[in-house]
Order: structure tokens, then sequence, then C-alpha cells
């Protein structure tokens, strides 16, 4: 079994692994990334596209969204690929008074952080989406959330990446890392040895595993998300579309059931989402699927007629913290972890791999949170 | 005499040639070239093409049937309307 030498290894072939890659060998650094699979072969190729601020919570979590959700704007130039980005914006719909009176706070919280939330009656909402139902309460309106291609941003990342140096080692899992002293040295897979400096943990729902490699122990479970895939069809809605009980600025340990979203897609294929289980199998259940469709019906009863050609789940990688962890492990000197996204894998994608990179190329022990946006607002 | 593209995936028009350059990119299973070509993604989820990617994969990387990793199969067999499925509330 020969060795492989790189400066940075990165485990994980997903869209955090990804933009890792990219932005490190953007900066001229000798990186290999390692999957054991193939690119998206995990959450990020099971999932929708929505670039969601407006349900995050007011702090770093809303600072991370809105930085990445920057950064995702000129992304499609900067990687000379068409990632199906679009900033359409995204109603949230209120289905009930207790939902109505949440909103009217949480409105007032975001433009206090100078994020364009809109509170719309149902008349409102109803004329920018005619097919919404009439049942509902109303809407909040984030006219900057936006709308992407998860697969096209990841293939994007590793082609860029490969173009400036970085390897892929794929269908590759890595079972153990050898240690000396409180140092990471060499990761194991069943076929391969490879030498680093600094080794990443983009391992989404297998990070867990791999930091207990170390003997460190990150508090990550799988969460469950079933999707449907409708058949292609005409334009049904404008915008991004969730429901009050997707939003996890409520956030607490138990949030889980449906939280509906509905994105039709540039190809205009919609998907329906979605379960949260506490699950690490990905398998698509009648209940699932069955919950899904009642609650998106509600919203748009319309969508009674369309035809499901698909269901798919990804295992989300659930964090209770709420905040990915993004930064040195205790047990070793050389082990960052860039994992723990919840379901904010592909909006965090970008400030991740900025952040991450930042971190090395400045031989940082921290985050730098000054690359966060600036935030002139209150914390409430 | 330009020859004319061999359609794979008659429901998301993927050629071959597009297939081919799936596999030179890396794509190793029809999961693969499926998230990167869109072959397989249409109306027949595969029921057409997966066969003929699947050929291509064995011809290409000198496969035996048996070691190509499995395509994904999910339910609905067929298309069926969301109105059929719903009446659920929780996922369990």
């Amino acid at each position: 079994m020969g060795i492989t030498r790189t400066d940075i290894l990165i485990v994980g072939g997903g869209i955090i692994g990804a933009s890792i890659a990219y932005y490190l060998a953007r900066n001229n650094v000798d990186t290999l990334l390692v999957d054991k699979l193939e690119p998206a072969a995990g959450a990020s190729g099971a999932c929708d596209g929505y670039i969601c601020m407006q349900s995050k919570r007011t702090g770093r979590h809303l600072k991370l969204a809105k930085t990445s959700a920057q950064l995702y704007q000129n992304l499609a130039n900067e990687l000379g690929e068409d990632i199906e980005y679009e900033k359409k914006g995204s109603l949230v719909i209120i289905e009930n008074i207790k939902q109505l009176e949440e909103s009217k706070k949480m409105i007032i919280v975001h433009r206090a952080n100078k994020l364009d939330v809109r509170l719309l009656t149902t008349y409102q909402a109803c004329t920018l989406e005619p097919e919404l139902s009439p049942q509902i309460y109303g809407a909040t309106y984030a006219p900057d959330d936006a709308q992407v291609n998860p697969l096209r941003v990841v293939y994007a990342y590793l082609k860029k990446a490969r173009e400036r140096g970085a390897l892929l080692l794929l269908r590759s899992e890595v079972v153990a890392i050898k240690m000396r002293k409180t140092k990471a040295e060499e990761a194991l897979t069943k076929q391969d040895r490879i030498k680093f400096n600094k080794i990443i943990n983009a391992a989404g729902i297998d990070s867990r595993a791999l930091a207990g490699m170390i003997g460190f122990d990150l508090p990550i479970q799988p969460r469950r998300g079933q999707v449907l895939v409708t058949e292609i069809a005409e334009r049904i809605i404008d915008r991004l579309i969730a429901c009050n009980c997707y939003l996890n600025l409520k956030f607490d340990d138990q949030l889980k059931g449906i939280g509906t979203t509905i994105e039709q897609t540039k190809d205009g294929n919609l998907l329906i989402g979605a379960t949260r289980e506490d699950a690490h199998c990905n398998i698509v259940t009648m209940p699932g699927i069955s919950a899904i469709a009642s609650h998106a019906i509600k919203i748009i009863p319309g969508l009674k007629d369309i035809k499901i050609i698909r269901a798919f789940s990804g295992i989300r990688p659930y964090n209770p913290q709420g905040l990915p962890l993004l930064g040195y492990a205790d047990t070793a000197d050389n082990f960052i972890n860039a994992c723990g996204h919840n379901g904010d894998g592909i909006t965090l994608a970008p400030i991740t791999g900025k952040l991450i990179c930042d971190l090395i190329i400045n031989n940082r022990q921290e985050i730098d949170e000054s690359l966060l946006e600036e935030e002139q607002g209150v914390i409430v | 005499m330009k020859k004319n593209p061999v359609i794979i995936c008659r429901c998301e028009e993927i050629t071959e040639e597009e297939i081919l350059q799936a596999i030179k990119n890396g794509a190793r299973s029809i999961n693969s070239i499926k998230r990167m070509t869109r072959a397989g993604m249409g109306l027949c989820q595969g029921h057409n093409c997966a066969e003929l990617v699947q050929e291509i994969l064995v011809r290409e990387l000198h496969y035996k049937v048996s070691e190509l990793p499995g395509e994904t199969k999910r339910i609905p067999v067929e298309p069926v309307k969301l109105g059929v499925l719903e009446g659920g509330d929780n996922a369990d």
C-alpha cells in the first residue's frame, strides 16, 4: 500500500468539503479530498436548494447565513458554471393566530438586524403566489432568500479545485487515524495511507465517527429528511415556499415532525419536503411521504393533482447546539471540524469554506469572526 | 459526416457523450452518473435508461455486472398524484 502525502486532507466530498477544497486550492494550498463514495453521495445530493436567511436565529446563526448568502450572489461568476442560482425570495406561510403573533415579533427582530422580511396579509401573499390557499393567515416574505442547485454547486467547486491542483480520492473510506502524541499523522482507508499536516472533518453524518478516531466526541445525530419530487410542471410558484413549522429560529432540541418546503427547480420539477426524523437509514416511508403530502396540499391545494415521480431521503447531521462546529478539536493539534450543519449545509457551504481556509492560511487558533458581515442591530 | 448523438436518457435527452464525460470526471456508478448528468431523473425514473447506463459502465470500466454499485430504487414505482398520498400528519 503506497503512501500519499498532502498538506491538507479533507475528509468528505459533500458541499462542505467541496467548498473548503475550492477555497484552499484557490489559495494554492496542497489539498487532497477523500470520500468514502463519490461527491454529493450523502445529504448534499438528497436535499433541496433553499438558501434561507429568514429562518435563522439572531446572532451568529444569522451572521453566518447572511455572509454566506452574499457569497452565493457572485458564485456562478466566480466558478464559471451555471449553478441555477436565483434570488427569488421566500414566503413562510402563517397558518394560525399563534404563528401570526410569533411572526410579528420575528419581523421586528429581523428588521432590527437589517434583514429584509415583511409581513404579508392573506390577500398580499395570494396575490404574489396565486396558488396559495386562501385559508392561510398570511406570510412572512424575505425577498433576499434564494435558490440553488446543490449538486451543481458541489461539482463546480470540485472542478475549480481540481483545476487549481486539488486531488480527489474517491470510494475510499477512512477507517482509522494514526496519531503521534497530540498530532494526527496519517489516515488509513481500506486501500490507502494518507499522510497530512492538517485534516479537516467535513464528513457530514460520518463526522462523529471520524472525530471518534482521535478521541473527540461530537454531539452529532442523524436526522432524516424525506423529500418528494414531482413531474416537470408549468410555473406553479415563483418563490420558495415554506411553512412556519420549518423555521428553526424557534429552535428546540426536539425540532421534529414536518418542516414544509416547496421549491420549483429550474427544470420545473417541484421538490416538496420534508420530514425531520431521528433515523439514520436513508429509506423513504409511507407515513413520511403521506405527512409531507398533507402539509403541502394544505398550503397549496392545487398540488393534489400533481404527480410525484420520486421520493428520496438524506440524513442531515443534527447538532443540538444549532450552529455548525468550525474549528480545531481539543484532542489533536491539527484536526479541524467543519461539520454539524443541521439543515443549513447548503446555505452555509460558501462561508464555511471561506472561514476554514482563512483559519489555515492565516494560522489562526479560531475562526475569524470579523469575516462575518458587520451587524449593527440588536440581539433581542 | 457528423455522427448524430446517441440519446441514452430519453426523458432528459442525455447523450452517450455526456455519460462518457461523467465517467471521465470520476463517476463510477449509476447514482453518480445520475447526479452529474440527470440521466434517470426524468419521468420514467430510469426505467428505460438504467440498463443502458449500466452497459456503458460495464463497457468503459470493465466491471462485471455483479460488481456494479447498485442504483437506489425508490417508491413510487410509477407516478402518483400527491392527493392520493395525503392523509398522514406526522412522519410516524
